[in-house]
């Protein structure tokens, strides 16, 4: 193969492509509740660069298309009560967020979502849900406690409603048909206190706190609520969450439908029973961690066999996440492919690959891993 | 791995299918190219008379005598890049001559999904604006370091033969949720994206895998716990050596 060369700069288009729709992660079919009709890829394959705010839009627009001017009008339009006010949106913003690897849009959803706390973990998902489309920044709203908060999420374009403790929590209640519980495990409690009052059957209640099991939710909230738990990881802040999700003992199947767009929206979503919560904990919770020791180590490695720190580190990180994309993407029907029959691919005889495997082996390393993810499912189970 | 990297090329827009020509000596192979808009043709010469980089993809032990069929055709304009494993750059060079711009890539097997690592080192000839081209065209499709040829063992051990490690890791994982009461499908499919998802957080936040493990480990959690088990068990020191006996392996070979 030759190729007769203009090399275009990397940034300046997006790199959306003709994708189909196996390689979107998360999105296959999955358990009961996998809903089919949701999910169309995207035909649009070409785009200029995007302000960073109109990602919120879940659009593509050139930064000095109508999308900005719009999107400033209505933010000096929103009512807020907070006393923050919107900044206008700053066109010469330059740190654009690189296009989305996966081009996906879903079907919007009619609801309003209502997020009462939303740290890190809650921007990632409105970002998510309205980067591809499942919901937009017209229709989710915030209760958060700090100032600076009210003011960052003012700037997405959220309606913000203050402390959920001082009246926040009736008024987004009020505005909303998805509730979010993005608080912090320990202040739950007092929250879901404030909100019983306000909550209706109409509304769906879906918590993201951590440890936080449905038959709480449900003792907390008013009888025949309809509550879905779920467990998303630390890359959920990048869109590249492992999550899993519970369906609330009144909660329907279009609730669980709809918990699975939206958390497919930021990366892999399954259901599970409740049971499973732990071993979740202890795979998809912590192993974040578990990742990043082997990256670490992966680079000192290739440090020790004389590579300069910088690209050991990139080699080591590009490798782990190329491979682990070989489960989901290397078969025709989209169906995942056991990493053993991978790794025998990989594995030639008397090769450099498999010496590297059998000092692996040797140390136990298999053993290791297998204990890591029971540790912290018994931690996890002793803290519940 | 022609076809993974010309599609990975189209699609990321670095180069249009009719500027690809491709030979190949199964019709198969060429009428696949020629399908999704490429220059189909069964002359080497062909290739390169119409073309300014010319990728050479065969199997390595018919990659020096490729070379000297085509050899004939190689204008100043000409860059040639090898991505066989294991042929040096002084083959190569022998093969296209002494003034021949010449390139060798070493890539791995994630190329497949788009998600290579990868390394290149330059021929002699080869300048600073090659370098950058190949470079440009690798990391669209993934990651591409410049290295000198004397760590391509070192990168082998690594990239080269990283992928099975991670296929190791993300099993035992699963078997670690499946021991813990997850069904087989759940569990794999949890271990492998949290396995790319947390990979992923090293490359696009560019904060020291370290620094993550410490923002993910809160005092008595569960994570820290688990942690605890893989450092007992002596983990990173698997890995290390695991790099290190492959690009050991990867020396001996090259000097066979």
């Amino acid at each position: 193969m030759a190729v007769n060369l203009t090399v275009h700069g990397v940034r300046s288009v997006c790199s959306g492509i003709a994708v189909p729709q196996r390689h979107h992660v998360g999105l296959r079919g999955d358990g009961p509740y996998a809903p089919k009709k949701l999910l169309r890829s995207s035909a649009s394959k070409r785009c200029a660069p995007f302000h960073k705010t109109c990602l919120l839009q879940g659009q593509r627009r050139s930064t000095k298309g109508p999308c900005c001017a719009g999107l400033a009008q209505s933010i000096q339009n929103k009512r807020t009560y907070s006393s923050a006010q919107a900044d206008p949106v700053s066109e010469s913003e330059t740190d654009e967020d690189p296009p989305p690897k996966q081009s996906l849009s879903l079907s919007p959803l009619p609801d309003r979502i209502g997020f009462i706390g939303a740290g890190q973990m809650g921007e990632a998902l409105i970002r998510g849900f309205c980067k591809s489309g499942v919901s937009s920044v017209e229709q989710i709203s915030a209760s958060v406690r700090s100032f600076d908060r009210q003011r960052a999420l003012s700037n997405l374009g959220l309606r913000v409603y203050g402390n959920a403790l001082e009246g926040g929590a009736a008024d987004l209640a009020a505005n909303s048909e998805i509730i979010f519980l993005g608080v912090k495990p320990q202040y739950l409690d007092t929250i879901l206190e404030a909100l019983k009052p306000h909550i209706l059957p109409s509304h769906l209640v879906i918590s993201i706190a951590a440890g936080i099991r449905v038959a709480s939710l449900e003792a907390a909230l008013p009888e025949g609520t309809r509550v879905m738990r779920v467990m998303p990881n630390t890359p959920c802040l990048i869109g590249q969450a492992a999550s899993a999700y519970v369906v609330g003992t009144h909660a329907t199947d279009d609730d669980a439908q709809k918990t699975y767009a939206l958390m497919s929206s930021v990366g892999l979503a399954l259901s599970v029973e409740e049971r499973m919560m732990d071993a979740v904990t202890g795979l998809s919770g912590s192993g974040p961690a578990y990742v990043f020791i082997m990256v670490e180590a992966l680079a000192d490695g290739a440090v020790a066999a004389g590579l300069p720190r910088d690209k050991a580190m990139a080699l080591a990180a590009q490798t782990v996440a190329g491979a682990a994309r070989m489960i989901f993407e290397s078969s025709e029907d989209g169906s995942i492919t056991h990493p053993a029959v991978l790794k025998d691919k990989v594995a030639s005889p008397a090769g450099t690959t498999i010496n590297g495997i059998a000092e692996l082996e040797t140390s136990g390393v298999r053993g290791a891993l297998i204990r890591a993810v029971r540790a912290s499912a018994k931690r996890s189970e002793e803290l519940g | 791995m022609a076809e993974a990297l010309a599609q990975g090329f189209i699609s990321k827009q670095k180069v249009e299918a009719k500027d690809i020509w491709a030979t190949d000596i199964s019709e198969q192979r060429r009428k696949l190219f020629a399908d999704f808009g490429a220059n189909a043709t069964d002359s080497n010469g062909e290739v390169v008379k119409n073309t300014d980089i010319v990728f050479i993809s065969v199997k390595p032990q018919y990659v020096s005598l490729v070379i000297k069929q085509f050899k004939q055709h190689l204008k100043d304009r000409h860059l040639i890049v090898s991505i066989a494993a294991g042929i040096p750059l002084n083959v190569l060079q022998e093969a296209a001559g002494k003034e021949a711009r010449v390139v060798r890539v070493m890539p791995n097997t994630p190329v497949f999904v788009g998600e290579v690592a990868s390394a290149i080192a330059l021929g002699e000839k080869a300048t600073k604006e090659d370098s950058e081209l190949v470079s440009a065209l690798f990391n669209a499709v993934g990651y591409c370091a410049p290295v000198p040829e004397n760590l391509i063992n070192a990168v082998t051990g690594v990239s080269g033969s990283g992928p099975a490690y991670v296929f190791i890791m993300i099993e035992a994982l699963a078997d670690g949720g499946v021991k813990a009461g997850l069904p087989r499908d759940v569990s794999q499919k949890l271990a492998a994206q949290t396995v790319l998802g947390a990979a992923k957080m090293v490359l696009e936040t560019g904060k020291h895998p370290g620094q993550l493990k410490d923002m993910v480990t809160s005092p008595a959690g569960t994570t820290i716990h688990a942690v605890h088990a893989l450092e007992k068990a002596g983990v990173r020191a698997a890995f290390i050596n695991a790099v290190l006996t492959a690009a050991d392996r990867s020396e001996q070979l090259a000097r066979l």
